[in-house]
């Protein structure tokens, strides 16, 4: 079994997601995600800012890592946000450097959803939308 | 492949790029070879309509900056005919609607190139 991590905080909803690393199920990714946001009643223009950071985060995956297998993108619905985790696997490679200047996708991650988290066990980025909608 | 670029001479001024899909890591090097094709070609004026463009993500917009680095080593323009809210939001966003000039359509794009 592939290592995704930690279990997934307790909640009303958790949902996963394993991709190949292929460029090719990007909009496969992007479907998942309007679809979940859809079910979650989030505002369309929402939806839109999540499905752009979480491509980006997998595109990051599958520009930086060239042993990329998979991508696991697990989503977590807690009462007031919405955290997905996007997971390389194997994640070898140069993912993430703080001596370079960030890429343009990641610029446009931390633009387009309330937090970004570098993960380093499992590596990995997490993006947090709150929900302030939320009933 | 979720792309489909087409491209057409307008009043000898011009090339117009027309894209219809979503711009990502796999579909941004279709877009790119088809521009760079009439970069090559002596065509430096470009009209990039993008209003059949559902997603562009960074692979897309580094794309459009590539391009026009090159035309603008001729002295060329790139204008973008787009209307769709949620990707000049991401022209906003990324400081790229400071670059780019941006139009509603193809008839006020060409009025700028005169």
């Amino acid at each position: 079994m592939p290592d995704t991590g930690p279990p997934l905080q307790q909640g009303p909803l958790h949902l996963g997601l394993t991709v190949p690393g292929q460029a090719e199920f990007l909009g496969v990714v992007r479907l998942a995600v309007a679809g979940l946001c859809h079910r979650l009643d989030v505002p369309l223009d929402r939806a839109e800012d999540l499905k752009m950071a979480v491509d980006e985060a997998c595109s990051h995956c599958i520009q930086t890592l060239p042993s990329l297998q998979r991508i696991a993108i697990r989503f977590e619905m807690a009462p007031d946000c919405l955290c997905v985790r996007v997971l390389p696997q194997p994640a070898e490679g140069p993912f993430l450097s703080s001596d370079q200047p960030p890429p343009l996708g990641l610029v446009l991650m931390e633009a387009l959803v309330d937090a970004v988290e570098r993960l380093e066990n499992p590596v990995g980025l997490r993006l947090t939308m709150n929900l302030p909608w939320a009933p | 492949m979720d792309i489909k670029v087409n491209t057409r001479s307008v009043l000898d001024k011009a090339h117009v790029v027309e894209v219809q899909g979503e711009i990502d890591v796999y579909t941004s090097p279709r877009v790119k070879e088809m521009i760079n094709e009439l970069i090559e070609q002596g065509r430096f004026n470009l009209i990039i309509d993008l209003e059949g463009v559902r997603y562009i993500d960074s692979t897309g917009l580094g794309v459009l900056i590539g391009a026009l680095k090159k035309v603008r080593e001729h002295e060329g323009r790139i204008l973008l005919i787009c209307t769709n809210p949620q990707i000049k939001k991401i022209f906003n966003i990324t400081g790229l609607v400071k670059i780019f000039e941006i139009y509603k359509d193809e008839e006020e794009a060409l009025k700028a190139l005169a």
